[in-house]
């Protein structure tokens, strides 16, 4: 392996630094060593709360290779397991299901409650003996991922050592404690799934700034113009976009969505859209909110796992249905249009002469906020 | 299928493996906790202790995945020949 290049001229400030160098994009080793230092060491998003909406509900979730199972238990609390046995390292659960006593292993049946304790290991003595001297099963249980749930989105911490999530994003937690509230996730068809050719980063960088969006939502402009917008920049923590002119979708009756509690002023007509690093993006808003987790699938490819959610439940406001389809088709289109530049940019990164590019110190704060991080997450890494 | 039997015939015993069978194919899970239990008490009627805890412990993993209450009944009846750690309420 060559020696790997210095992020130096990443690390300074924006009006100097260059961008992440084109082996962060194109690289498969480089790809390895971020979802060691990045992804893994940090709180990544993994899933959503409402695709476990039930006691019981487990799914299977593959994150960068690592097999997780999401599980909620019977108190309602949620889990993300390694999902292997501890016995032979068979794979536990391959489709979602309901679970209705404990995860049964397909091959020798070794069984877990749903708090990962291992409940059964059936004839490890020998036949009809379920006991032996030396298998403690109080030492059995499944491995257990760090997990928080926060805006209905998962977030795991792989390698055990972040800083609690309530600590890491304390900041941002506070910033957006009026949103701390329940949310009702909009349905079917308030899930969105974009399968896209670009490293998962280009996802965030392109996310959190506003510089874009004359230029690739043209749509936005009659409401929301860049000079309407502002940069947010946490240092080693998040970064992205303010509005101060988000409006609400009207219906054909002039029908608006209900606003969350107790909401203030700011709120009225701002709405703030955050890259809460590494890989997950949230958006919120008077009316609806949204969260977004960037599933790296390799070095040059990347799944949008988009959900939309509401201030009331769609049981509980059956005539917004209509609206909700309409606001779940808007948003379609916005992150629709954002497809050609991440793909542009993953393109334009195999061009061996990019330098990692420079930054406009006025309108790229958020994107070399997000470098930055990404580049001490590296340098970390490599020091340890 | 008759539990009151104090043994069971060849047939029988024929007809609960089949009834096994399908209760596995079918992923009728309820069915083989009742079959495997139908089994273990065949055999410890017969006094095979080490059959009867095979067909138990069957009984008991099945009656543990669905969570039904049977489990603990199995359980104790496991642990009553030191053949399992008593389950946690």
């Amino acid at each position: 392996m060559n020696k790997p290049s210095t992020l130096q001229s990443v690390m300074t400030s924006v009006n100097r630094a260059n961008g992440l160098p084109n082996a962060h994009y194109i690289d498969p080793v480089v790809f390895a060593e971020e979802r060691a230092s990045v992804l893994f060491a940090s709180w990544s998003g993994v899933g959503f709360g409402k695709d476990i909406p039930e006691p019981g509900d487990a799914k299977p979730v593959d994150f960068l290779g690592v097999p997780l199972l999401l599980v909620r238990d019977q108190d309602g609390a949620i889990h993300v397991y390694q999902n292997t046995c501890r016995h032979r390292g068979m794979i536990l659960v391959e489709e979602a299901k309901n679970i209705r006593g404990t995860i049964r292993c397909p091959y020798h049946s070794w069984c877990y409650s749903l708090k990962g304790q291992l409940r059964a290991a059936p004839h490890v003595g020998g036949v009809g003996q379920n006991t032996h001297e030396d298998v403690k099963m109080a030492e059995l249980g499944l491995v257990s991922f760090r997990a928080h749930v926060w805006q209905d989105v998962i977030f795991v911490n792989i390698d055990g050592k972040a800083a609690p999530f309530e600590e890491v994003h304390a900041e941002l937690l506070d910033r957006w404690q009026e949103f701390d509230r329940p949310l009702h996730h909009g349905g079917p068809e308030s899930s969105l799934k974009l399968e896209v050719n670009t490293n998962w980063k280009l996802a965030v960088e392109n996310y959190c700034e506003s510089y874009h969006l004359p230029w690739v939502h043209p749509g936005l402009n009659s409401y929301s113009r860049l000079e309407d917008h502002y940069n947010i920049e946490s240092p080693g923590k998040y970064s992205g976009q303010g509005t101060l002119v988000y409006r609400q979708l009207r219906g054909a009756e002039g029908e608006v969505f209900p606003d969350f509690d107790a909401l203030s002023d700011k709120w009225t007509t701002g709405g703030e859209y955050v890259a809460v690093y590494p890989n997950v993006l949230l958006g919120v808003q008077r009316d609806h909110t949204f969260a977004i987790v960037l599933e790296p699938r390799s070095c040059e490819q990347t799944v949008e796992h988009i959900e939309l959610y509401y201030a009331k439940s769609s049981a509980e406001t059956p005539e917004l249905d209509p609206l909700r389809h309409q606001n779940a088709q808007l948003w379609k289109t916005v992150f629709e249009e954002d497809i050609f530049v991440v793909e542009g940019m993953q393109k334009g990164r195999h061009g061996p002469m990019f330098d990692g590019g420079r930054f406009s110190p006025a309108m790229d704060g958020p994107t070399h906020n997000f470098h930055h991080w990404v580049a001490t997450q590296i340098e970390a890494g490599r020091a340890s | 299928m008759n539990a009151e039997w104090t043994q069971i015939s060849p047939q029988e015993a024929a007809a609960l493996h089949a009834a096994i069978l399908a209760a596995h194919a079918n992923h009728d899970l309820e069915r083989l906790v009742e079959l495997y239990a139908i089994a273990a008490d065949s055999k410890e009627r017969e006094g095979d202790v080490d059959a009867a805890c095979f067909f138990l412990t069957q009984a008991f993993v099945f009656a543990l995945e669905t969570g039904i209450s049977r489990a603990h009944e199995l359980n104790r009846r496991l642990v009553a020949y030191g053949r399992a750690w008593p389950l946690e309420p």
